[in-house]
């Protein structure tokens, strides 16, 4: 399963999900935390000068984990 | 410094009345207005003296609520960088506005602690000195360049140019150009941020940095991690919501 995001350069936020809503800057600093701690992987696959797009963004299963343990911490966040 | 008491401002409407709390509300730890038993008064007086000297140096007319932490954004540490041993006086306004009040050092203690200070920003030309001030440099930097990434959308390319004027102040406050990419330069061989310097024919100094980013690393001096992890957690679950069809909201495509 392939899953695209396209971030635009500009400060207008994106809506992720129907309850989250980013600023690019925002998202792509919360991408590269998760995926620098082994919780989310993606692949830059374009960088064009308005915009940079990334595939097979996936939870790793230790991301999975995580989300696990925090849905136990509070039931129906999942 | 000194108390100049209130005898002489009968009308000031921030005297203490009958029944509220005595002194200046801004500086006041929490025992006064929360401990049952009557707080001790020369404690209360180290948090009031620690948080109007954050005040003379800060030029801000109230101190911060609560302890005045050396690592927090509001740490002298970080307002002052290029002051020399600014982190020695940091340190000594964190311990004095500690919340619990036998943390706090005594008056004398803190007047000895400030006079090693005084004593230690005197001697100018020592490594100790110039080394910490290096350091409150380079944290300095360190905070605008994570709080920059996460404002404007430069994802992991975001560029510096290093102009010929070093002496030029930078966006940076309190810093010179040069000062920013030497603290820039150290910070990629410290292992706190990605980097790449780029060198012109014949100058020894950079003229720009390309693809500055923090690393993990970096981000732990500055910021409680598993904070901004647990503020991470939505988007890993929109993310997970999204990989298994349910709440995706039109970024998917096969």
């Amino acid at each position: 399963m392939r899953d695209w995001v396209s971030l635009p350069r500009s400060k207008e936020p994106v809506e992720v999900a129907s309850d989250l809503t980013l600023s690019p800057a925002e998202m792509f600093f919360q991408m590269w935390l998760l995926e620098a701690q082994g919780l989310l992987s993606f692949r830059v696959m374009h960088e064009g000068g308005m915009q940079t797009s990334f595939a097979d963004v996936r939870t790793t299963g230790d991301g999975k984990r995580k989300l696990y343990l925090a849905a136990q911490d509070a039931p129906g966040q999942v | 410094m000194g108390d100049f008491g209130l005898a002489k401002r009968p009308s000031d409407p921030a005297l203490t009345e009958q029944g509220k709390p005595l002194g200046p509300f801004h500086h006041l730890p929490s025992e006064v207005f929360v401990s049952d038993e009557e707080p001790d008064w020369e404690r209360v007086d180290v948090h009031c003296l620690a948080n109007t000297l954050w005040c003379i140096a800060a030029e801000k007319l109230h101190p911060p609520r609560g302890q005045i932490r050396a690592a927090d954004e509001d740490s002298l540490d970080l307002l002052l960088p290029g002051e020399p041993n600014v982190g020695q006086l940091a340190a000594l306004i964190q311990a004095a506005t500690s919340r619990s009040p036998s943390a706090r050092p005594t008056l004398s203690e803190f007047g000895h602690q400030l006079d090693d200070w005084l004593a230690a920003r005197a001697s100018t030309g020592d490594f100790a000195v110039e080394f910490e001030s290096a350091e409150a440099r380079k944290f300095a930097v360190l905070r605008w360049l994570v709080d920059h990434v996460r404002r404007e959308p430069v994802f992991d390319r975001m560029g510096y140019d290093i102009p010929d004027d070093v002496d030029a102040p930078s966006d940076i406050p309190g810093l010179t150009e040069g000062e920013v990419c030497e603290a820039l330069l150290e910070l990629i061989e410290d292992g706190a941020i990605y980097g790449e310097p780029v060198h012109g024919m014949g100058r020894r100094e950079p003229l720009q940095f390309n693809r500055l980013y923090p690393t993990l690393y970096g981000l732990q001096e500055i910021e409680d991690l598993a904070s901004l992890t647990a503020q991470a957690m939505p988007l890993l679950r929109a993310q997970f919501s999204c990989a298994t069809g349910s709440r995706c909201q039109g970024r998917r495509s096969r």
